[in-house]
């Protein structure tokens, strides 16, 4: 009889969290906000298509990131490897459709291949907002039994 | 030594197995031999208050009337199959413990208002979705649609319980889409959560009546409990009133959470709730409370301004016999709730499992060789041990430790989040 506790998550690594803000693995990429390196006042929408990898970066009024030239640039690099701290090289892996499982960002991305293809940065702002959205929800000294199912993430 | 495993349980267990198989493979084309799977699940219910009701969702199921009721009727057969474990159970432990189990009231919850109607009719058409389409069969397609609706209840306070729910559990499977991708997935933890999610859109949760009580509380251990979006500690604890009644109880604390925030930054999610509390856990310390609310199922819910530090007390020397366990609100009834408080130094009353021990907890195996533990008795498939917290000579492990790192986190996470985000909207 299998379980109703789930699987254990490797626990996550702290990030460099102002270099990356956010980061996360939905609807099929990776996708996240990655500060720039020149300019503290300047960030990057930056993500990876699973399967295809796809990528894409630009500042977020869409201006191309000029690192993009036939591959990914630092800001994708950054991306991943920040994933790679949260997530684990398993999970990150297995999302977007590594054949061999590495921690390596190089090798993440070279097994992937992939060309640059453009997304709106205006649809990951959006998820970045909603990420903080949870934060501002109240807390709540209630009963939550609801709560027993879950003991990762 | 371990509580027995009463007769029936084992078997309750491979009655739900027939609705997880199906509820894997999707309800929108049902064979011939998954009406008879479901037929089995059916039968056992007969002479039963949801017997006809069950009997009458298989048969329209399978001539392809395939309605949100019928399949709800289905969810609530594999449920009360986990209540009744439940209830068997915890008789069981709480026997072999010398515990009192307590009796539980509750009263029908209130009727939702109109919103949060609308919100738990929209989480339900998902939820049909996922079912018509199988818990294996699930791609992004089926599965970004929740994220609109889970907006909606996170922000109607009546639906609480299932926000929190549907959250963790459309987290869980949007990580693993598309599902038919996943090696062995684990269908029957999202065959009742499915189920569990279900029921929830149906009504509010009944209501346990409370009392107000006085007496001194003595916090024992703390579960650390997470999916990425939500956090809940619940603080163990024994209270004695005036009268001399011992029971015991537990305080949820529980905050809406992101998956940066971890280790032992997690206690400042929820130390705004109740830092009294969390001091006197940290420290062994014992609180006098006034003026607070139990409620039937055993919870105290806190309220910072009736708690006033006591003496220091050890948790290894509080003896919980005798003491009344209250179980939890029907609705709740299931074997995943069942957690006893266990103190003990050396051998474990039973095999000891980490796998419900969270990441963030700060306590690992060889904290627990030749330390005084305590923990949850805990059953899933099995008796065992969940250790929450530890202590070797001066050295704690659990909570404790956590509660005391946590207050000099300097940068929170929370802090570089905004700041990013502020660059973001004035870019």
């Amino acid at each position: 009889m299998q379980s109703f506790v789930p699987h254990p998550r490797p626990t996550p690594k702290r990030r460099n969290l102002h270099k990356v803000p956010f980061v996360e693995l939905f609807a099929g990429r990776l996708q996240g906000v990655v500060s720039s390196g020149s300019s503290d006042d300047r960030v990057y929408i930056s993500l990876i298509q699973a399967g295809s990898g796809d990528f894409y970066c630009s500042t977020n009024n869409n201006r191309p990131c000029g690192g993009l030239r036939g591959g990914p640039c630092k800001h994708i690099d950054a991306l991943v490897s920040n994933a790679v701290a949260q997530y684990g090289a398993e999970r990150v892996c297995r999302y977007l459709g590594v054949p061999e499982v590495t921690e390596n960002t190089w090798q993440i991305t070279n097994q992937l291949g992939g060309d640059k293809q453009k997304v709106e940065a205006g649809e990951v702002f959006a998820r970045f907002l909603d990420y903080l959205r949870y934060v501002e929800l109240p807390s709540s000294t209630e009963p939550r039994p609801e709560m027993a199912w879950f003991v990762t993430g | 030594m371990s509580p027995p495993i009463p007769a029936g349980v084992e078997e309750a267990a491979a009655l739900t197995a027939h609705l997880d198989r199906v509820l894997g493979e999707g309800f929108a084309r049902l064979a011939p031999a998954q009406v008879a799977s479901l037929r089995e699940l059916a039968d056992a219910f007969v002479g039963t208050p949801l017997g006809p009701r069950v009997h009458e969702a298989v048969t329209a199921l399978g001539d392809g009337e395939l309605l949100a009721h019928h399949l709800a009727a289905l969810a609530a057969a594999r449920e009360s199959l986990e209540g009744a474990r439940h209830d068997a159970l915890l008789a069981a432990a709480a026997a072999e413990r010398g515990l009192v189990v307590g009796t539980v009231d509750v009263q029908p919850g209130p009727m939702p208002g109109a919103e949060a109607t609308v919100r738990m009719e929209s989480a339900r058409q998902w939820l049909v979705e996922v079912a018509l389409a199988g818990l294996a069969n699930l791609d992004n397609s089926i599965l970004v649609p929740i994220v609109a609706t889970l907006e909606g209840l996170q922000t109607t306070a009546e639906l609480g319980g299932l926000a929190t729910l549907l959250t963790g559990f459309a987290d869980e499977l949007l990580d693993h889409a598309p599902t038919s991708a996943v090696d062995s997935p684990p269908l029957r933890r999202w065959a009742d959560l499915w189920s569990r999610c279900i029921l929830a859109t149906y009504s509010l949760p009944e209501v346990c009546p409370t009392e107000t009580v006085d007496g001194r509380l003595f916090p024992l251990g703390a579960d650390v409990r997470h999916h990425d979006h939500v956090l809940s500690i619940v603080v163990h604890g024994l209270l004695e009133t005036p009268d001399g009644q011992r029971h015991l109880v537990r305080t949820p604390l529980t905050a809406w959470k992101v998956d940066a925030v971890t280790g032992a930054e997690i206690w400042n999610l929820v130390r705004p709730l109740a830092p009294a509390l969390l001091d006197a856990l940290s420290a062994d310390c014992s609180l006098s409370v006034s003026k607070m609310e139990l409620s039937s199922d055993g919870v105290l819910r806190w309220r910072e301004g009736g708690a006033t530090p006591g003496e220091a007390f050890d948790p290894w020397s509080v003896d919980l016999s005798g003491a009344v366990l209250h179980p939890p609100a029907l609705r709740h009834r299931h074997p995943l709730q069942i957690g006893l408080p266990t103190l003990y130094t050396g051998e474990p009353p039973a095999p000891v499992d980490l796998a419900r021990t969270s990441p963030h907890a700060g306590l690992a195996a060889k904290d627990l060789k030749g330390a005084s533990v305590m923990g949850l008795l805990r059953f899933d498939g099995g008796w065992t041990l969940q250790p929450l917290g530890a202590r070797k000579g001066s050295q704690r492990s659990g909570p404790a430790a956590g509660i005391a790192t946590a207050r000099s986190v300097r940068a929170p996470v929370l802090d570089v989040l905004r700041e990013r985000a502020s660059k973001l909207l004035r870019a």
